[in-house]
C-alpha cells in the first residue's frame, strides 16, 4: 500500500507550476483600469494635488492675512454709567405742599 | 481593512485596493488555471478574466467563504466554461483513466512531464480536487464551496483521483527506495 503523503509529496515535488510572466501585472493594471468606471464622487473622494511647500506656505498665509483684515471691527466696549442711579419710587398719593415751605415737626408733636 | 472592504474599493475603482488582492492572490489563482489548462496563455487568461469578474461580476459575500475560495470559484468557472468551447474536456468521462506506459515514459520523459501526465489524465472534476486539495491546501468544506457541492462528494473525488494516481504512479513511487511504503 502507498503512503497518501508520499504521492502528495511526489506531486507537489514533480508538478511544479509556474508564475505569470513579468508583463502580466501591467496588462492586468490595464484591462482593471478600463474596465472599471469609477463613479464621479469617488472620483473627486481620491482626487489629489501635489502643491510645493513655499506655495502651500504662501497661500497660507494670504489666507490669515485676508480673514483678519475683512473680517468687522470689534464695537466699543460699554461700561455701565453708576454717576446717575435712578430708583424708582411708589409716588401714588404723593402731594407736594401748597406753598412749598417745609416744616419741621419733631417727633414728640407727632406722637401727641 | 477588511477583504470585504477590499473588494468594495476594488469595485468603486480603487486601484490601490485592486493591486493588494492581485498581489496576494495572482499567483495561487494563476498555478491553479495553469495546473487545470495546462497552457500558460490560456492560464493568464483565465486569471485577468477572474480579477475582473471580481469587479464586475457577482459580489463577493464573506459569509459564503474567503475571498481565495470566491476567487478560485470563479476561475474554475471559467475554466469549465472555456474546456466545454473548445470541446476537449467537459464532465467526468465514463471511462477510466488512460494508461500510462510508465516503462516508456520513465525512459523517455523527465519524472515531472510523468507525472503532469498523469494528473492531466484525471477527469477534469477529480483533477480540480486533487489540485485544489494537493496543491493548495485547501479544506475539503473549502473545495466544496468552490465546487458547489457537497463536501461528501468532493471527498469522493479525492478519493478516486488517489486511486488513478497511485496507479499511474506506482512505478514511479516504488522505484524511488525514500518514498517506497511497501
Amino acid at each position: 500500500m502507498i503512503d497518501p503523503d508520499s504521492l502528495d509529496a511526489i506531486l507537489r515535488e514533480e508538478w511544479k507550476a509556474p508564475e505569470p510572466t513579468a508583463a502580466f501585472e501591467q496588462r492586468m493594471t490595464s484591462a482593471y483600469r478600463s474596465a472599471v468606471r469609477p463613479s464621479v464622487w469617488w472620483r473627486f473622494w481620491k482626487f489629489r494635488v501635489s502643491v510645493p511647500a513655499p506655495v502651500l506656505v504662501a497661500a497660507m498665509l494670504t489666507i490669515f492675512a485676508l480673514f483678519f483684515w475683512l473680517r468687522p471691527a470689534a464695537a466699543p466696549a460699554v461700561s455701565p454709567d453708576t454717576s446717575s442711579v435712578v430708583t424708582r419710587l411708589n409716588a401714588s398719593g404723593f402731594q407736594p405742599l401748597p406753598n412749598g415751605h417745609t416744616r419741621v415737626i419733631p417727633a414728640m408733636e407727632i406722637q401727641k | 481593512m477588511t477583504q470585504s472592504d477590499l473588494v468594495r474599493d476594488v469595485r468603486r475603482g480603487d486601484e490601490h485596493a485592486f493591486l493588494a488582492i492581485y498581489h496576494r492572490h495572482c499567483s495561487p489563482v494563476f498555478q491553479f488555471a495553469w495546473r487545470l489548462t495546462g497552457s500558460q496563455s490560456e492560464a493568464e487568461d483565465v486569471t485577468q478574466e477572474c480579477f475582473l469578474a471580481m469587479v464586475n461580476g457577482a459580489a463577493f459575500d464573506p459569509d459564503r467563504g474567503t475571498l481565495r475560495t470566491y476567487l478560485f470559484g470563479i476561475a474554475r468557472n471559467l475554466v469549465l466554461r472555456r474546456l466545454r468551447i473548445s470541446g476537449r474536456e467537459a464532465e467526468e468521462p465514463a471511462e477510466a483513466v488512460a494508461p500510462v506506459d510508465m516503462l516508456g515514459d520513465l525512459l523517455a520523459a523527465e519524472r515531472s512531464e510523468l507525472v503532469a501526465r498523469a494528473v492531466a489524465s484525471l477527469p477534469m472534476l477529480q483533477r480540480e480536487a486533487i489540485v485544489l486539495f494537493t496543491f493548495e491546501q485547501l479544506s475539503l468544506d473549502e473545495i466544496a464551496k468552490i465546487t458547489a457541492i457537497d463536501a461528501g462528494a468532493v471527498k469522493s473525488r479525492l478519493h478516486r483521483a488517489r486511486e488513478s494516481l497511485r496507479a499511474a504512479l506506482a512505478p514511479l513511487l516504488f522505484r524511488d527506495p525514500e518514498r517506497r511504503c511497501l
